[in-house]
């Protein structure tokens, strides 16, 4: 035990590339439910330690070149061999790879190759704030760039109308590695804002009940999506996204005995992780007794609970998962900032930032970085970005647009679900 | 480290002496040194001068890769600058070079340049630059682009 231990240890201090594909592990949190589906690290880091010492990058692209023996020979293109073209590739937007799938045949099986789907957002996307809210059956999309000193913000401010045939409904997930969950009454959605697609998931066989309580996860070993649905009395079911399966039942442990009815009858708090890999589900202890409002986050790579304040915050990070400590912080603002009532915390950038946006939407946007360590301040704004042209084109009205869903850290995502 | 100098000839017998640690940055070149320590002159058979000199161009300028934020800024203004200079063939000339004299830092930095370069080009501009053959019969392009009509639209990005 000690020595995979120590193996684990290894691979995450050894390699960058290990760790940068070990963090998004922890990110299947689920804010303001209480929940938090998070997967086994040290199983994980083992099976990525098996799967990837024995196939780098290069041998999986030479299986691909394997699975396509009848294009290999030749060339993708008159002067550069394949391996180039695919390093070139992987560097362009999504959306000029989708454009780039009519050009030649080749290039839309190397483009739609499970490989290159699976490694394509991990290259090329760099984050963003994704701002999204609903006008009948139209879903509107903005996206700005996340990242420090955008040269030219407003260059990379993109902004699209889908539209959404499912009724209104509600952001359940986070953007996990792209893809995001929004629950109706009735369906579960999952959403490609990247490829503007919509899945509505199968509806549970048998189920008489019309709440259906979903969250969704990625297991980066796997890469693959799972849904969970929670059906009261009905236990959970687990459907993994491009499988071609409907819902499994999952074998009920104890544990969610325990957990979901007390969540239910005393309004406590309690956070229980599931692992995607093994589907098993585990109680994390709250690391206060006290009723606080918080969001869980991934911070640095570990799970955290963040109360927003006024003046500050209050954090508890999760140190040890093993035994299950939590350190805790209070941090202040700068003093010549106040964190105004009008913008709430959404997230945690992988620097560590904290992300706040407005409730509402008026003429302008903007986005609020608060960084822990250095105690500063960013705010990056988007003038006149819902102008009031605009607003008359889509019959917006002239007030503040409000129900916004705000999803930071989104990447773009080849799936095609 | 001394001033060991190596003499790189190109395919069209063009030839350049340069500093072993600058020959070293071409890793081509570093595994032939760590085999046999005594060779001074070195034929590429794959790369012509004028491609040769660029990618040297680089290594010189690569040679000392101070850790100081400082100094990362200048050669990424650097970097920038040195891209400007070519066109999109020769970019894809140079990516070609890399790869085989195995540059690994020039190798990222032209591939991200030609992605920045042909990322709005339509499909034909692709097939155009890189030589591609269209193989799609064209009820089967009109059908792929019909699929992907999202991916024709003209980006919105709203301007203040």
């Amino acid at each position: 035990m000690d020595s995979e231990k120590e193996k684990t240890g290894e691979i995450i201090r050894g390699t960058s590339q290990s760790s940068s594909l070990i963090r998004p592990l922890i990110q299947w949190y689920l804010p303001n439910r209480g929940i938090f589906l998070t997967e086994n690290a040290a199983s994980v880091a083992r099976s990525f330690y098996a799967k990837h010492t024995q196939s780098s990058p290069k041998q999986l692209r030479t299986s691909l070149h394997d699975d396509q023996n009848h294009v290999t020979e030749r060339r993708f293109s008159g002067s550069i061999p394949l391996d180039l073209s695919w390093e070139i590739l992987s560097k362009v937007p999504a959306k000029s790879i989708v454009r780039s799938r009519s050009v030649s045949k080749l290039c839309s099986s190397v483009t739609t190759h499970p490989y290159f789907i699976n490694s394509f957002p991990a290259l090329s996307s760099k984050p963003c704030v994704l701002l999204v809210f609903q006008k009948g059956e139209t879903l509107f999309v903005f996206s700005f760039p996340q990242h420090q000193y955008p040269i030219d913000p407003y260059s990379q401010v993109e902004r699209y109308e889908v539209i959404n045939p499912n009724n209104r409904h509600f952001a359940c997930s986070d953007s996990l590695r792209g893809l995001i969950c929004f629950e109706s009454s009735k369906q579960l959605v999952i959403w490609n804002p990247t490829m503007r697609r919509f899945l509505t998931l199968p509806e549970p066989e048998n189920s008489s009940l019309r709440y259906v309580r979903g969250f969704l996860g990625y297991d980066p070993i796997e890469c693959q999506h799972k849904v969970l649905s929670f059906l009261a009395n009905e236990g959970i079911r687990v459907l993994t996204l491009g499988a071609q399966e409907s819902w499994r039942m999952i074998e009920a442990s104890p544990l969610h005995y325990i957990c979901l009815p007390l969540l239910k009858a005393t309004r406590n708090h309690a956070i229980m992780s599931f692992d995607l890999r093994f589907e098993t589900f585990n109680l994390i202890e709250f690391p206060m007794n006290d009723h606080i409002r918080g969001l869980l986050v991934t911070y640095e790579g570990r799970l955290a609970l963040v109360n927003s304040m006024r003046t500050g915050i209050k954090i508890w990070i999760m140190e040890d998962g093993e035994n299950q400590k939590w350190s805790f912080k209070h941090v202040m603002y700068p003093t010549s900032v106040k964190i105004s009532r009008t913008l709430d915390l959404k997230g945690v950038t992988d620097d560590g930032e904290l992300v706040y946006t407005p409730r509402s939407l008026s003429k302008s946007f903007h986005v609020v970085y608060f960084d822990l360590k250095r105690k500063s301040i960013r705010e990056t704004k988007f003038k006149g970005i819902a102008c009031d042209l605009f607003r008359k084109l889509k019959g917006l009205g002239y007030g503040p647009l409000n129900d916004l869903d705000v999803f930071p850290n989104h990447i773009e995502s080849l799936l095609s679900l | 480290m001394s001033s060991n100098k190596i003499v790189l000839t190109s395919s069209d017998g063009e030839s350049f002496e340069v500093e072993e640690v600058v020959a070293r940055k071409l890793q081509i070149v570093g595994h032939m040194l760590e085999d046999d320590c005594v060779i001074n002159e070195i034929p590429l058979q794959n790369v012509t001068g004028d491609i040769l000199s660029m990618v040297i161009e680089y290594c010189k300028t690569h040679v000392d890769e101070e850790e100081s934020e400082e100094a990362q800024t200048k050669l990424k203004t650097w970097d920038e600058e040195f891209m400007k200079k070519f066109d999109i063939k020769t970019l894809l000339q140079i990516i070609l070079a890399a790869n085989y004299l195995n540059v690994k830092g020039l190798l990222d930095l032209v591939s991200q340049t030609i992605a920045d370069t042909i990322k709005d080009y339509t499909p034909e501009q692709i097939r155009e630059v890189f030589g591609v053959e269209n193989d799609y019969t064209e009820e089967e392009e009109a059908e792929v682009r019909k699929e992907n009509a999202w991916a024709f639209d003209e980006a919105d990005t709203p301007k203040p």
